[in-house]
């Protein structure tokens, strides 16, 4: 048994069936066919990856000030400022020290990086969610967590994000 | 071979089989800092460790940088508590079963969990040591959300990319640098791209000394809430 010999009999099969002038055509369209279907899957290929160099003049500071800090555990912003350390300023401390301003953008009052890093596509899906019309979906997630206490639903949106009160781990 | 000693021999190739699936697992404890960057050249850094035992659902960040500060994930409420006090209070939905911490634990890390969602795989494919997974969202729910395509790379989770529903690529997300801990697998670097009108703000999260399944230090992975109320 070989299926891919067979299919390629098959294949030989009905191309001597197409006339001589035609073949030439097909020939080429067949190509035509395979570059796309490569192309694609290139592409999806290509959507896993990022520019390293780049994220790693982005972080270079910061890397800095990790190393820093990994050097020197239980340092806080506070006494970096008060002892005049220059690497306190990377991180741009505009309004006292307040933990909660200085970590990402904020979403119901939760800094970004609870719900980028440490959540899944939940958390995104809110952050995105929220970007699009933050008091609606405010109100939504809201509806969305009192609905599901109650069993009900009370929006559209609070049903999408009730799916997630159906995973059970 | 006589049966007590057949059923020893199956029961000790079994163990680590079932532990290997994920069951076994209940408590993760890592070092933690949080690098981002905004297009604007605003940055952050948030450092500390994070404690998460999946019984109790609660993720607990004990952070040291920018402030010694402990935040607490409870049930629906995120709690910000400073010298024994709590600063804040923030009603949110539930996000214990969502976190990476609790997919990895739970061995859903690798779907991202949306295998138990109502996101269907429509498509599946092998590129180069890749296996990607196109993930759609249900019908009802095509107008606010995106497809949703993940990565997996050596049977471990890679890349995630989401989608807008016209398909512009709204954020990339990287899990790399694994680390096996006690026959778990875990991600020791995220590096999450946002992508807002073609410009990307970057945030590379980053575990180290991670520990699985932790016997002792009980009380660093339950925090009293409800003596906060």
């Amino acid at each position: 048994m070989n299926p891919g010999g067979d299919n390629f009999l098959l294949i030989f099969h009905y191309y001597i069936q197409i006339p001589m002038h035609m073949r030439k055509i097909v020939l080429f369209a067949s190509l035509l066919l395979l570059i796309g279907a490569g192309t694609g899957m290139a592409a999806n290929s290509g959507l896993f990856s990022y520019d390293a160099v780049t994220l790693g003049n982005q972080m270079a500071q910061l890397d800095q000030l990790e190393g820093y800090l990994l050097e020197n555990p239980g340092t806080t912003l506070g006494t970096m400022v008060s002892e005049g350390n220059s690497l306190a300023s990377l991180v741009g401390n505009t309004n006292g020290i307040d933990g909660i301003s200085l970590v990402n953008e904020k979403v119901l009052g939760i800094p970004g990086f609870v719900w980028g890093c440490c959540l899944s596509w939940v958390g995104i899906l809110v952050v995105y969610l929220v970007g699009k019309d933050q008091h609606e979906t405010k109100q939504a997630i809201i509806g969305c967590v009192v609905g599901s206490l109650l069993g009900i639903g009370t929006s559209v949106v609070a049903q999408l994000l009730g799916l997630f009160q159906n995973i059970n781990y | 071979m006589k049966p007590g000693k057949l059923f020893l021999f199956i029961l000790l190739i079994a163990t680590p089989a079932i532990r290997a699936g994920g069951q076994g697992y209940n408590r993760i404890r890592a070092e933690i800092s949080v690098k981002s960057k905004e297009p604007g050249g605003t940055q952050s850094l948030t450092m500390g460790e994070v404690c998460y035992d999946r019984n109790q659902k609660q993720i607990i960040y004990y952070l040291t940088f920018p402030e010694k500060e402990t935040w607490v994930s409870a049930d629906t409420s995120l709690y910000r508590i400073r010298e024994g006090k709590v600063v804040s209070r923030t009603f949110t939905p539930a996000m214990a079963e969502f976190s990476v911490f609790h997919l990895a634990l739970s061995s859903h890390l690798q779907n991202y969990g949306l295998n138990r969602t109502s996101y269907k795989a429509d498509a599946v494919t092998r590129e180069g040591d890749q296996v990607i997974t196109t993930w759609v969202p249900p019908v009802v729910a095509k107008s606010p959300l995106g497809k949703i395509m993940i990565s997996v790379r050596n049977k471990q989770l890679y890349g995630v990319v989401f989608f807008d529903p016209k398909e512009v690529i709204l954020r990339k997300q990287f899990f790399e640098d694994y680390q096996v801990t006690s026959g778990l697998s875990f991600p020791g670097k995220i590096v999450q791209i946002d992508i807002v009108n073609g410009i990307e703000s970057y945030q590379v999260t980053t575990f180290r000394n991670i520990q699985i399944d932790e016997p002792d230090s009980d009380s660093k992975y339950f925090f009293p809430v409800s003596s906060l109320r």
